[in-house]
């Protein structure tokens, strides 16, 4: 019984994380991730997916790329 | 004397002088977006950097193009990121079919929760290399994805877009972009686990 109840709160995790989940469930999960350690390591594994997209997608545009980029729209004909 | 941000000219101004050609206006305004561009292109063209530089060049182009019709109640950020997302999808439609997705917020394999099989992500990098690891697990998983996952993703978690927002800059329901989002966090979770948890080293 247990085992069907993680699974179905696992498909929940990100409103979880995203806070938009309606307060009734929000609380329902509170109440298991306290009792259940696997749900809690993969909620905290799943937040860590989150973050470390986030950090390893920062960069910029090289000043090459940019300066390529002034250049194309100069030459367009509105671009004077 | 350093510009304060009060000196800057507003937007909805720089768009106006733009649309009457203006351009040093428009310039200022991509220099407000051409890292967000420039972000979600190399994201969505994933392991194809020259796709992702052609990508942040012809949405300026084209915004340039059509900066007559934008709309005063649009926004500006919504349009361009918009534009950015058809071109990545114009340019993977040209190129093969998309991959299957595999589905794992299925309650058989995301089960393993329930079954205890989950290690924690002890693993810390710290070193350049570790982070290069990291970056190359990512770009091979996100390969693995259709494109309009991979926007979601992006939009969403590098970007940090709403939900709503996500939803009006790529035309879909909301409920498609949380379902899109969260299998597709399954997807790089499932891929990252083997790393951080320390099984692969």
């Amino acid at each position: 019984m247990k085992a069907l109840r993680c699974k179905q709160l696992v498909k929940r995790l990100s409103d979880y994380i995203d806070g938009t989940l309606d307060d009734s469930f929000c609380d329902h999960l509170d109440r298991h991730l306290k009792d259940c350690a696997p749900c809690e390591a993969f909620l905290r594994n799943l937040r860590r997916t989150v973050s470390v997209f986030h950090l390893q997608a920062q960069t910029a545009p090289a000043r090459t790329l940019r300066e390529r980029l002034r250049a194309k729209l100069r030459a367009r004909k509105k671009y004077k | 004397m350093k510009e304060s941000v009060a000196d800057l000219p507003s937007e909805n101004s720089l768009i106006a002088a733009s649309k009457s050609g203006d351009t040093d206006a428009f310039d200022q305004l991509i220099r407000r977006y051409e890292d967000k561009i420039f972000r979600l292109a190399k994201s969505v063209c994933s392991g194809l950097p020259s796709d992702a530089e052609d990508v942040y060049q012809e949405t300026f182009l084209t915004a340039f193009e059509k900066i007559g019709k934008f709309r005063k109640d649009s926004n500006l950020g919504t349009w361009l990121y918009r534009i950015a997302a058809n071109l990545c999808w114009m340019r993977h439609r040209k190129r093969k079919r998309e991959p299957f997705v595999p589905l794992l917020d299925d309650p058989a394999r995301a089960g393993r929760a329930a079954a205890g099989d989950v290690k924690d992500w002890t693993f810390e990098p710290d070193e350049a290399a570790q982070k290069r690891e990291i970056k190359e697990t990512v770009r091979k998983a996100l390969q693995e994805l259709p494109v309009d996952y991979r926007l979601v993703l992006s939009l969403r978690d590098i970007e940090r877009l709403s939900n709503e927002e996500t939803a009006t800059v790529l035309g879909l329901s909301v409920a498609a972009v949380k379902s899109r989002l969260h299998r597709g966090r399954m997807f790089l979770r499932d891929r990252l686990d083997a790393y951080m948890s320390g099984r692969s080293a």
